[in-house]
């Protein structure tokens, strides 16, 4: 296996398997976590009433809105907040929008429906044979993923601390120094 | 079975003559004879007869007749004892004639006898009757009945048990709520305050540690604690070992960012790979990697 060093593809897109990896991992966690959420309720209510704590039985309800909450929202909490799910902090990953800044939480919103209703259809295939790296939920929340590893450690780093303004201001500046080095908009050489 | 006798027990070696009141046997009349009480004299007591062998129904009943006997001539004795205190003009330390101890001794004699000849008509007859009984109810024509008596029995017992299962459950619930309400009951009324306050108000500390500190020298207990600690050497070891957990820190946290890396690159040729495998099944002109970042040079297009 040869290609592009992991240097060399910073700030681009990531591609299929990279991102599969990914979301192997967060699948993992969110199957993880949801046990453990109902057992952390089941030793708080436990400690609360002086009782053994034990696994609670939810109504079916009750079960699918917490499973669902909890599978929303680990996924779209840290979209919109800093990029970056736990698998795809592992994997070196963020997801950004087309014009490089944080999502905002409808797109991660429409980004996680879409992803969860293309998932065992036409989702993975559309973004194996995408020439641009870029899925359905991708193109329909305007987002898109792109290799990033830790901020000191890499060359781009992608500025997710200036607010969501003046984006067509850097794109604009960055069009008009396209030889200068990867200096992308809303991105910071550090 | 030869040395035993009809109730299974081994027979004594030599049989004890049974005598008559007043006949003399010809026999050495101390032969076999129990020791007897100046009030006995006049009855010839067989030897102790040595015990059943256990478990079996003579030795059941031997037993429970021994032990009623023995409590009833300790409570007779009791008894007796209480009522001669009581009675007026009874003299203190008065036995019962040996007349009334020698017939209540017949009397049990007689009555070991009985039990005995008792024991062994049973025996006899249920070493007849279980044979029989066993093959009457085993027989084919009764097999039936035998069926639907062994099954009723089965529900009887098996409801007996759910009863146990029950009267269990009811009364560890019956002990778990006595408790439940038994304690809150016993903490509300236990004011410990009044108590606390009495001791501490008996014990008047400042005096106390005043004079055990008065009655103690400390100052050559300190020397010669410090005196044995090396203070150095301690110093020395924690600082050694907090620079050794840096030093693994330092190396575990290097060692998960190589890995982790490693992982990222092999995933990165991966993705590499695979773009060429597609482009060369769909016929598609591999193209560079995608420009970082610039939204208005990203034409929007089919994927």
């Amino acid at each position: 296996v040869s290609g592009p060093g992991l240097e060399e593809v910073q700030g681009h897109r990531a591609g299929f398997v990279t991102r599969g990896v990914a979301f192997a991992i967060d699948f993992f966690c969110v199957l993880v976590a949801y046990p453990l959420t109902l057992w952390a309720i089941g030793l708080v209510m436990g400690i609360m009433e002086f009782t053994r704590p034990e696994y609670p039985e939810l109504d079916a309800w009750l079960d699918v809105t917490i499973h669902s909450m909890i599978l929303f929202w680990y996924f779209v909490g840290p979209w919109s907040l800093n990029g970056r799910t736990l698998g795809q902090g592992l994997m070196g990953l963020r997801v950004v929008g087309r014009a490089r800044r944080r999502v905002y939480v409808w797109q991660a919103a429409v980004r996680w429906l879409v992803l969860f209703a293309t998932l065992f259809v036409v989702g993975p295939v559309w973004l194996a044979f995408s020439g641009k790296r870029l899925a359905i939920h991708d193109r329909l929340s305007r987002t898109q993923v792109i290799y990033e590893r830790a901020p000191r450690r890499t060359a781009v780093s992608v500025d997710l601390h200036s607010s969501h303004e003046h984006v067509g201001d850097h794109a604009a500046a960055g069009a008009a120094g396209a030889a200068a080095p990867p200096v992308v908009p809303g991105a910071t050489l550090v | 079975v030869p040395g035993a006798d009809r109730l299974g027990r081994p027979r004594p070696p030599e049989p004890a003559p049974r005598a008559s009141m007043g006949a003399v046997p010809d026999q050495d009349p101390d032969a076999g004879r129990a020791p007897t009480s100046p009030s006995t004299a006049l009855v010839a007591v067989p030897a102790p007869v040595p015990p059943a062998p256990a478990g079996t129904l003579a030795a059941t009943v031997e037993y429970a007749s021994r032990t009623v006997l023995g409590a009833a001539l300790l409570l007779g004795g009791a008894v007796g004892a209480v009522v001669r205190q009581a009675a007026p003009g009874a003299p203190p330390g008065a036995e019962a004639t040996d007349a009334l101890v020698a017939t209540r001794q017949v009397a049990l004699g007689v009555a070991a006898g009985a039990r005995d000849t008792a024991v062994a008509a049973t025996t006899r007859g249920l070493d007849v009757a279980v044979p029989v009984t066993r093959f009457v109810v085993t027989s084919p024509p009764l097999r039936p009945l035998t069926r639907v008596v062994v099954r009723r029995l089965g529900h009887l017992a098996e409801r007996g048990r759910a009863e146990e299962d029950q009267a269990r459950q009811v009364a560890a619930r019956t002990g778990e709520q006595t408790v439940g309400m038994a304690v809150p009951v016993v903490l509300d009324n236990l004011d410990l305050e009044p108590v606390v306050d009495r001791v501490l108000s008996e014990i008047d500390l400042p005096a106390l540690v005043e004079r055990v500190m008065g009655e103690m020298d400390l100052e050559p207990i300190v020397d010669k604690v410090i005196g044995q600690l090396d203070l150095g050497g301690i110093v020395e070891d924690v600082m050694g070992d907090i620079r050794m957990s840096s030093v693994v820190l330092d190396a575990t946290g290097g060692l998960t960012t190589d890995i982790v890396d490693e992982v990222r690159d092999r995933s990165v040729a991966a993705d590499s790979l695979l773009e060429r495998v597609v482009a060369k099944v769909v016929r598609r002109k591999l193209a560079p990697l995608p420009p970082v970042g610039l939204p208005a040079a990203e034409p929007e297009g089919r994927p």
